[in-house]
């Protein structure tokens, strides 16, 4: 495997501009769709914080949970609680295993009581977290015809059909979760919505409202972090770094507000602070996308030896999510679209294509496209990932190379200057390869 | 790790450690619902609000004023189960962006003929410690450094709403007697005329709420427990507190033709509006109701925040659960809430009272019609109730059911869970526990007095009576409240508890 990734990373080495995969992953993906995460309690209060932050006490619920199913061992809502405990430790910590215990908890949980909502929309939540959307809407829409007014099923929907692509349901998903259960879930999601819709403003007030909700220190980071992302997706570094500092501060294990703090440094021209960040973070949390975004900033300092090494870390990590049925095609097809084989990426993507017609993966098929020089056919998916109201600068830098490659001056420059205007940082490798693109259209 | 890494370092490192913690590594973090967070339990209401107890809806209260018969007082608790915060906790606060509605409905139709709202803003900040900057004497001492304003209105439909108090200046929470020496004169301060005749009091009081755990878990479960155990002596609650002159609540101002209203209480919150096009005007989500308290407590299928379930060490509701929907249910949807009718009729704990007492009658088998006339139609021979067979129901005695007024119409009528107050029912000399059930209609379910237990009434109801009388002697010897001493004018309620 070594010899092979290496192999094809020395190939894709002549390519000076190379990959918008770290702003896609890192820019785009975590703070556009695919870590739609906080996992958002219910409501807690202003003026109670101790209470609340006790009751979200997850390892404790957990304990809770186990000692009660111990004596008795036929409470399915208890079974289905402690797998949704699980899910909930599974997010904080990204640790994979709490999947296994999770699903069979939730299997005890169906088999005691079939249908019972608790273990439906954990179920739901568990195909999420494995990125199985569809199996997610099936397991959502079940708990829906059962109690179309609880509110833990909605957020289950809403990032099912965010990552389907099916975007109106998404957004009655989360508008029902809003009108049911105002609160950290529905207003972080309502970022997200408003974001995609390409409503900004509105986004960060929804996640000003997160945040005033937010009592407990996991979750005031993670709605502080996506400020961040806010800011820095409108090329704003030094208010999205201080975003990410209050985040870290209130939760230093917040892995995603360390791995976006690292960027920022980066941005701000602190290389050292940033290698120290990213360093830190891959090894405490080595997530697909942080890893990544590593590789590609060393790569962008010249550190070609360094960053292959974290392209291979990344490919074992994803064979591994592999190996437990856990697919990423949309990351593993961007990271070849870059530093592999375009051909797979295209292959990856397209079956991801069929699977769910999300912007990530117009945009990121659009790319691989437009990399193994099919450009004409690329640019269809860019002009759907542009359906939405959101425009990451990297969806911009990737359409305009690819109307750069068509011969389509105007629009390539205008795309290219919109990329760099956005967020002139949005990618240690691209925004310069956008910037020699722009002064080299005649 | 502060050294930079060797290209050979990392290289030995990929298939070891790195991509052994993979083995650990999920996906990028690809959120579930946020449903985790059920704690401990106790009187209250259902998961969800106990995190949020701004708008966690402890008690609703209404009943003719004893010393001023023309008028009614209307009471509506929130943040149950506060300890006293003797100026060292943070404050008992009301919810910002936040409407807390008493709604009226003087046809029974399940919508409001009339509302009055409460609206909150903060004045300084909230902390966690240090409330106060020395002794307060006064609502506007500068010593307070929190505090609460708020406005007062009343809506009714077609009407523009009607402003009856502007921004004053909410009763804090309680601090000690060194804080506060004479929570008695900020008490009397905060209480503030109402325009048209009536009064208002915003801020905290003692909890008086009291009840008998065997009761509320007979009726639940049909368990029984073997001690009394209140849970809520000695804590406090927020209140909102509203005397208003009779003819302001009856429908057609006139008591005397239309003598029944319904009340129930509702918070919602400020939401958002992601739909296309959305935004502009402000959302709100109601996210809180009580009507008959005990409904949501006793009767949700999957609340599990009893005392057998604390004793059990059980500290679990089902977040997102039946409890948690019927605070976002709409009162004029009741009737054909399928959800709402089941838990008011199909009940658990009469079957399994009566298995543990072969000797007495057996009860009604579910549906319970009487149940059904007791918390959604109101007790009048001429109500409806469409549950099991044919629609006449059980309770004969005229008390408290909209189909009374005479200018109602009596098609409209829509079943609802409601707390339901005849305004002419005369003031008992002698309030009894029992209400009608012991010769007392002033009493629950005829509105609810500060002395009434909707428990013990609801507990003898679902064991038979007033039809079957068997049972009764069983619950003669529970515990009586509330727990601390009422004061005999307007709020009535004790002052709060403090422990310093």
């Amino acid at each position: 495997m070594t010899g092979k990734t290496i192999k094809t990373l020395g190939a894709l080495g002549r390519r000076p501009a190379a990959t918008g995969l770290a702003c896609v992953v890192v820019g785009a993906v975590t703070a556009g769709l695919l870590s739609l995460s906080p996992d958002a309690p219910p409501r807690p209060a202003h003026g109670n914080p101790a209470a609340s932050a006790a009751a979200q006490d997850v390892p404790a619920q957990i304990d809770a949970r186990r000692a009660w199913l111990r004596e008795h061992p036929k409470d399915a809502t208890v079974w289905a609680g402690l797998a949704l405990g699980y899910l909930e430790q599974a997010r904080r910590t990204a640790d994979f295993s709490y999947y296994g215990r999770a699903e069979k908890a939730l299997k005890r949980s169906l088999s005691l009581r079939p249908g019972n909502v608790t273990a439906l929309v954990g179920m739901g939540t568990l195909a999420n977290a494995r990125h199985d959307f569809a199996a997610a809407e099936r397991w959502g829409e079940q708990a829906r015809r059962a109690e179309p007014g609880n509110w833990t099923v909605y957020p289950v929907l809403a990032d099912a059909y965010t990552q389907l692509g099916a975007y109106p349901k998404a957004t009655a998903a989360v508008q029902r979760l809003l009108d049911l259960k105002p609160g950290v879930a529905a207003f972080t999601r309502a970022g997200y919505e408003l974001e995609m819709q390409g409503r900004t403003d509105a986004a960060e007030g929804a996640l000003r409202r997160a945040l005033e909700d937010a009592a407990v220190p996991a979750e005031r980071a993670f709605c502080l972090h996506r400020l961040g992302e806010l800011d820095w997706e409108r090329g704003r570094p030094e208010q999205a770094y201080a975003r990410y500092e209050e985040a870290l501060r209130a939760d230093p294990g917040a892995h995603a507000a360390l791995a976006a703090r690292a960027k920022a440094h980066a941005a701000l021209g602190r290389t050292e602070a940033a290698l120290t960040d990213y360093r830190t973070v891959t090894e405490r949390v080595p997530l697909p996308e942080y890893v990544l975004a590593y590789g590609e900033f060393l790569d962008s300092l010249g550190r070609k030896d360094e960053a292959r090494l974290q392209y291979e870390v990344l490919r074992a990590q994803i064979r591994l999510l592999e190996g437990q049925g856990a697919g990423d095609d949309l990351t593993l097809g961007l990271f070849e679209a870059d530093h592999g084989d375009p051909a797979v990426a295209v292959r990856k993507l397209t079956a991801e294509w069929s699977r769910r017609k999300s912007a990530l993966v117009a945009d990121a098929l659009a790319w691989a496209l437009h990399r193994s020089g099919r450009s004409a056919e690329a640019a269809e998916y860019a002009a759907a990932a542009a359906q939405l109201g959101w425009r990451p600068a990297s969806f911009a830098y990737h359409r305009g190379e690819i109307e750069r490659a068509l011969g389509r001056k105007d629009e390539a420059r205008r795309l290219l200057a919109a990329a760099l205007k956005t967020n002139p940082h949005f990618s240690p490798l691209d925004a310069p390869a956008a910037r020699k693109a722009l002064g080299g259209i005649s | 790790m502060a050294d930079k890494p060797s290209p050979h370092r990392p290289r030995r490192r990929v298939p070891t450690a790195a991509v052994a913690a993979s083995a650990l590594i999920a996906l990028a973090a690809w959120g579930g619902p946020g449903t985790q967070g059920a704690s401990a339990g106790s009187h209250i209401d259902a998961p969800s609000a106990m995190l949020d107890p701004e708008i966690n809806a402890g008690d609703l209260y209404a009943f003719t004023s004893p010393e001023a018969p023309d008028t009614v007082t209307l009471i509506a608790t929130y943040q149950s189960l506060r300890l006293p915060v003797d100026g060292v906790l943070p404050p008992a606060t009301f919810g910002t962006r936040t409407h807390y509605d008493l709604n009226i409905d003087t046809r029974g139709t399940g919508r409001p003929d009339l509302t009055y709202r409460w609206t909150f803003r903060d004045e300084g900040q909230r902390q966690f410690l240090g409330v106060l900057n020395g002794q307060v004497d006064s609502l506007s001492s500068p010593n307070l450094k929190f505090k609460q304003r708020y406005t007062l209105e009343e809506l009714r439909p077609r009407k523009a709403p009607k402003v009856l108090v502007r921004d004053a200046i909410a009763a804090p929470s309680r601090a000690g007697a060194v804080g506060m020496p004479d929570y008695g004169a900020l008490r009397r301060e905060a209480t503030l005329a109402v325009p048209g005749g009536g009064k208002v009091y915003t801020g905290q009081a003692a909890d008086p709420f009291f009840n008998d755990s065997r009761e509320m878990e007979i009726l639940k479960s049909g368990t029984e427990l073997p001690l009394p155990f209140s849970p809520l002596q000695g804590t406090n609650v927020t209140v909102m507190a509203l005397q208003v002159p009779k003819k302001a609540l009856a429908l057609n101002g006139d008591p005397a033709r239309n003598p029944v209203v319904g009340i129930w209480a509702t918070a919602a919150r400020e939401t958002l509006n992601v739909q296309p096009g959305g935004g502009g005007t402000p959302r709100y989500a109601q996210v809180s109701r009580v009507g008959n308290v005990i409904v949501n407590e006793a009767l949700a299928p999957d609340n599990y925040l009893t005392p057998a379930a604390m004793f059990r060490g059980s500290p679990l509701g089902v977040i997102g659960g039946v409890a948690d929907q019927f605070n976002t249910w709409d009162a004029a949807e009741d009737a054909d809430n399928r959800q709402l009718i089941d838990m008011v009729t199909k009940l658990k704990g009469p079957k399994a009272f009566h298995a543990t007492h072969p000797g007495l009658p057996a009860p009604q088998p579910n549906p319970r019609k009487d149940m059904f006339q007791l918390l959604m139609t109101g007790l009048s021979g001429k109500a409806r109730c469409p549950v099991g067979e044919g629609t006449s129901c059980p309770i004969r005695t005229e008390l408290n059911s909209q189909v009374m007024n005479a200018d109602a119409d009596a098609d409209a009528f829509r079943p609802s869970e409601q707390l339901r107050l005849n305004l002419t029912t005369p003031v008992s000399a002698t309030p009894r526990k029992g209400g009608f059930l012991d010769g007392d209609p002033q009493g629950y379910p005829n509105g609810r007095r500060l002395t009434d237990d909707p428990t013990h009434v609801l507990v003898r109801v679902a064991m038979g009576e007033p039809a079957v009388k068997e049972y009764a002697p069983l619950f003669r010897f529970t515990t009586s409240g509330p727990p601390t001493k009422l004061s005999s004018d307007f709020p009535y309620l004790a002052d709060p508890h403090r422990l310093f």
